[in-house]
């Protein structure tokens, strides 16, 4: 019973204490909340649309290889590039027949590729498209998995050009499908111009960023190439520190960065047919500083006396204000180098504009293997590269 | 006055409705406090305080259309407020309980006597409790939940509820004489 009775004294007492108690506002509170909500926002927007456009680069991917039409294309595609190659190879003279044939190994599979091999039986080596000469089909050793093998017809081969039956066997190097349809355009360097924008996300804040320059693909085997280029980037960099008062502002850095990168990515070309081709790339990236800006601005709560006059009399009160200081620190230009500074990530789609232009989409991911610049700056760049190739 | 007031209220809260970020500022500075004493009593530290507190401008700024202007403007915020610092205590759960374990032997206030309580003494009186047990006692004598309507906000039983209502009352009890000893003796 006394303790009921104690119980209600103590939550009366506490309940009338609590009464009426509010606390005061604090200088600083709405502009630091403004502050917040400003950068959940972007924050938000950017993994929107991230999120969106990484679905559909891989709604479009699953689209194009489940997508039986697009196959059955990319196999006619790769087949009327073979039959395109065939009559070239055999309207050469002889000796460069005798070029190309060098380094091939015979064939002892048997036939997978009909129209293919349908379209070899009908030539002979005058170039002459008649049916029934009598051939041993050869392939590359270059590729040994993606081959089109012949049956070999038992018949023996007439050469009109000395009027009597061939017994040797003739030379073909058709094999590898992907090697045919790269036999122009694939093998050469490419070259390009491209623009990025991009976030630069610290732990604590983002900010925008831009680059620009050129690109040039080299192809170096199969389906994997070097991408380089030269890279012009206009950088911002935010990043708040620790709060010193809990209701005013966070200590802010800022850095302005204009620099120039230098990327080495490996390209790897997964999925390809005549209009388009996804790869992915990475790589490291070498970067040069030539304008460095870096702006640190700090609050500090100061009690600012304010007076009023209620009824004549002066009334003094103080109120609580956050004062800001900032310092400036210019860096002369290209003092600071980091190579291999940044480690690369991109997935990209090529599509066929023309015959010879080709327009790339890259979503990218930049992370940095160090402390990046002269105030060794930790972030994160994504974005989205559009590249025009040619 | 308490018209003009009243109307002043008004202004603001239907310049919220249209998103002015000035109405917006002259609500936020206007109720800030009130909503910091709230947010105070619900969370333990002062910095969980002042998030709660942005947390719940965020919400009313964005389901003011749902305020009924006929009931009291502070009633709705202190609701918001309230959920909004049960929701970040649940978020938080797994760093409150260390933050428990530390605060439970910490003793930095020296309390004023009985006779001179303020409300930050009751604050930090209130902080020595397990945080659940807080919750209910302040839920039910402070703000007049009944155990049905605890048991849903903090998606625990009924029976749950006045078991750590009589235990927060046993240990306010145990707490009130040696809290406030010092300033009996001085």
């Amino acid at each position: 019973m006394k303790n009921k009775e104690t119980d209600s004294e103590i939550s009366a007492l506490i309940k009338q204490t609590l009464e009426g108690y509010q606390e005061d506002y604090i200088q600083g509170s709405w502009e630091n909340f403004v502050l917040k909500k400003k950068n959940k926002k972007r924050r938000i927007i950017w993994l929107i649309s991230s999120g969106i456009a990484a679905s559909i680069m891989v709604g479009i991917l699953i689209f194009n290889l489940s997508n039986p039409v697009v196959k059955n294309d990319l196999l006619k595609n790769k087949q009327q590039a073979a039959n395109k190659a065939i009559p070239d190879l055999f309207s050469t003279k002889k000796d460069t027949l005798t070029k190309l044939t060098a380094g091939l190994i015979p064939v002892k599979r048997k036939c997978s590729l009909k129209p293919i091999a349908t379209s070899l039986y009908r030539m002979d080596l005058s170039g002459n498209h008649d049916a029934g000469t009598a051939n041993t089909f050869y392939q590359t050793t270059n590729s040994p998995n993606d081959s089109v093998t012949i049956t070999p017809n038992p018949k023996k081969t007439s050469d009109p050009a000395k009027g009597k039956t061939a017994s040797k066997p003739i030379y073909f190097s058709p094999a590898d499908d992907d090697q045919v349809v790269a036999a122009g355009s694939k093998r050469k360097v490419r070259f390009g111009v491209d623009f990025s924008p991009g976030i630069n996300a610290t732990q604590s804040a983002s900010s925008f960023n831009f680059s620009g320059g050129i690109t040039a693909d080299i192809p170096v085997y199969s389906n994997f190439q070097f991408s380089t280029g030269l890279q012009l980037e206009n950088q911002s960099i935010i990043s708040n520190g620790p709060q010193i008062s809990t209701s005013g502002p966070a200590n802010q850095s800022k850095a302005n960065l204009m620099n120039l990168d230098l990327p080495l990515n490996l390209t790897w070309r997964f999925f390809s047919n005549k209009l388009k081709c996804y790869y992915l790339s990475a790589g490291v990236s070498s970067l040069a500083y030539f304008k460095q800006d870096y702006q640190n601005t700090s609050y500090s709560q100061q009690l600012v006396a304010v007076s009023s006059l209620v009824g004549g009399h002066e009334i003094i009160s103080y109120n609580i204000v956050n004062v800001a200081s900032t310092t400036q620190n210019l860096v002369t230009p290209f003092r600071t180098f980091d190579f291999a500074g940044r480690l690369n990530f991109l997935l990209g789609l090529e599509q066929q504009l023309s015959p010879k232009l080709f327009l790339h989409f890259e979503p990218y991911l930049k992370i940095p293997v160090s402390g990046l610049a002269t105030e060794n700056l930790k972030y994160i760049s994504s974005g989205v590269t559009f590249k025009i190739s040619f | 006055m308490a018209g003009t007031k009243l109307d002043d209220l008004d202004d603001v809260i239907r310049g919220c409705l249209q998103k002015v970020e000035k109405s917006q500022e002259m609500l936020y500075k206007k109720f800030f406090g009130y909503a910091l004493s709230v947010a105070l009593i619900y969370t333990n530290q002062r910095n969980d305080a002042f998030e709660v507190v942005d947390d719940s401008f965020v919400k009313v700024f964005a389901e003011i259309e749902k305020y009924d202007p006929s009931q009291p403007f502070l009633g709705w915020l202190r609701k918001i407020v309230i959920n909004t610092s049960i929701d970040y205590f649940r978020r938080n759960q797994k760093r409150n309980l260390m933050v428990d374990a530390e605060t439970q032997h910490i003793h930095d206030h020296s309390p004023n006597a009985i006779s001179n309580l303020t409300a930050r003494d009751i604050i930090d009186l209130l902080n020595h409790l397990p945080n659940d047990h807080k919750k209910v006692f302040c839920l039910y004598e402070i703000d007049g939940f009944s155990h049905e309507e605890i048991a849903r906000e903090l998606e625990i039983s009924e029976s749950s509820s006045r078991v750590y209502l009589t235990r927060a009352k046993k240990q306010l009890r145990e707490l009130f004489p040696v809290y406030f000893k010092t300033n009996h003796e001085e």
